[in-house]
């Protein structure tokens, strides 16, 4: 008697012990993937080169892309700073991963990292220097390049620079 | 056993000792408890741990309004915010007569300029404003012991998010003409963050044309003597005070740059005791914005909060790091503000030059 009372008892609760945790767990890997599964802007591959006239690239050279549309203006901005070669591809938040589709405005400053070496210097951050290109392609406001980045596009683009005489 | 026996006995008359086989929980019945209390005890310990970091972030915010008090209280006595670092160099530098000579200038940094308003005269008055930050009669003979002031910990310039508190010290060579070694310095987790560094100029949206010389700070350098033109590069200046273009409840005043001496990229730490410039003494505690690529210390870059300490803002709390106001206000600023905003209010004078400046917003 005390047996048959017991058993039943001990069973039904132990059965559902198991099963709670369960559907727990996969409640929580659910609401993990749902969260996690779509985050930010889409954002696309942009490369491209900044060179000279006559062909040379613009080692260093630092490449802005900024965004028109007015409800963009703060947002993150896509650039690169070239290789030696003057190629760049464009970084928004991690290397490389490119700029969301849309118009920009395109800066390019150059500064040469040779230039003005300091016999005393405050600071061993980066001082900056001279832009080789004399500000001209390097106001945000008034751009000299435009470039649009499309989701199906190539997004290739070559930006040609004169160096201040 | 208890339970069991009253409830099958409500008047408890005639009880009998039950028999062995009822007398405690089965495997299952107790595996269910422990596992109800591992899940309360795991819900638990985040929320304890979140208590004790929100404890932290209350007085790391609180010194921060400490700091801007005294910075605001320096401004009524002098006219002007204490600078964000201090050089007054003569020409030749070092020459006889010339200030902080036998060493090449005068060179401080903001944190000595707070100490008389922060209560702590003792250590402002054994810091000798006529010689360097690196004074010491190891270096030079008979010259003052700042570099001794500096090993002394100031409660109020460490963050207790930071790990490691007020144990940490900072070693290390500042060469400056010749190079002058200093050891075991107390270190800070705020910074000024003074301006954007040239080379991120364009990057924020700014003109290039500008330098930083356009876009400093509420505290910037004050930058004196002969020497400094010549010798730096650099134009002679003097910091302002509080009629800054852009307004005081728009200009950060102090930012953090936590963890010092050690350095942090992403909350990961990367090498112990690389950072020679967290003590708060140390001139070069004070930074231009530069950003960064996430996960990385590669600048420019649109990760401007919390994303590594080497001369970027960087807190320990989670999502947000901790600034001061020039109006003497303290907000907390998270991680996904706008870069071009951060700029914005890194600046004191940079109104009209991206579309940023025109009432940035914290929100």
């Amino acid at each position: 008697m005390r047996s048959d009372l017991h058993r039943p008892v001990s069973r039904l609760p132990a059965r559902s012990s198991h099963a709670w945790p369960l559907t727990a767990i996969w409640g929580l890997v659910l609401i993990t993937v749902i969260g996690c599964g779509s985050s930010g802007p889409v954002r696309h591959p942009v490369s491209g080169r900044v060179a000279t006239p006559d062909g040379q690239g613009c080692d260093g050279a630092l490449v802005v892309f900024h965004p028109r549309e007015s409800e963009r203006v703060n947002d993150k901005k896509p650039f690169a700073t070239c290789e030696p070669d003057g190629s760049f591809s464009l970084t928004t938040d991690e290397l490389g991963d490119g700029a969301q589709a849309g118009d920009y405005g395109v800066t390019v400053v150059w500064i040469r990292q040779t230039d003005t070496p300091q016999k005393m210097s405050l600071s061993s951050e980066n001082s900056g220097g001279r832009d080789a290109l004399g500000g001209r392609y390097g106001k945000p406001s008034s751009p000299q390049f435009e470039a649009t980045v499309t989701a199906g596009g190539e997004n290739q683009f070559e930006f040609v620079v004169e160096p201040e005489a | 056993m208890a339970f069991s026996a009253f409830s099958r006995n409500p008047l408890g008359h005639g009880v009998t000792p039950s028999s062995p086989r009822r007398a405690g929980f089965t495997l299952v019945e107790l595996l269910v408890v422990i596992a109800i209390i591992g899940v309360l005890v795991g819900l638990l310990l985040p929320a304890v741990q979140s208590a004790r970091e929100a404890a932290r972030r209350m007085s790391c915010s609180n010194n921060q309004k400490q700091m801007a008090l005294a910075a605001l209280n320096h401004e009524s006595t002098h006219k002007s915010l204490p600078p964000s670092l201090f050089v007054d160099m003569g020409l030749p530098p070092g020459g006889a007569g010339t200030p902080g000579a036998p060493y090449p200038a005068a060179v401080h940094s903001w944190a000595v300029f707070l100490l008389p308003y922060l209560e702590e005269t003792a250590l402002a008055d054994a810091y000798d404003m006529n010689f360097p930050w690196f004074s010491s009669p190891s270096i030079i003979p008979g010259t003052p012991n700042n570099a001794a002031v500096l090993q002394q910990p100031v409660a109020s310039f460490i963050c207790p998010s930071a790990p490691g508190g007020a144990e940490r010290r900072s070693s290390g060579t500042f060469t400056f003409g010749a190079p002058f070694p200093f050891q075991n310095h107390a270190v800070t987790d705020y910074a000024t963050c003074s301006s954007i560094n040239d080379g991120s100029i364009t990057f924020f949206g700014y003109p290039n044309g500008l330098t930083q010389f356009n876009l400093f700070s509420a505290m910037s350098p004050d930058l004196r003597g002969p020497g400094i033109t010549p010798v730096l590069n650099v134009p002679n200046r003097k910091p302002g005070g509080l009629n800054m273009r852009d307004g005081t409840t728009h200009t950060i005043l102090l930012c953090e740059s936590a963890g010092r001496p050690d350095f942090y990229i992403d909350g990961r730490l990367v090498q112990a005791n690389a950072r020679s410039d967290g003590g708060w003494g140390h001139h070069e505690n004070d930074y231009g914005l530069d950003g960064a690529v996430a996960g990385t210390d590669t600048s420019p870059g649109n990760c401007v909060v919390n994303c590594h300490n080497n001369n970027e803002t960087y807190a320990f709390h989670p999502s947000v790091a901790i600034h001061s106001f020039a109006d003497g206000s303290v907000h907390t600023i998270s991680e996904s503000i706008s870069p071009q905003v951060y700029a914005a209010l890194i600046t004191a004078n940079g109104s009209g030059n991206t579309p940023a400046e025109t009432s940035p917003s914290l929100d």
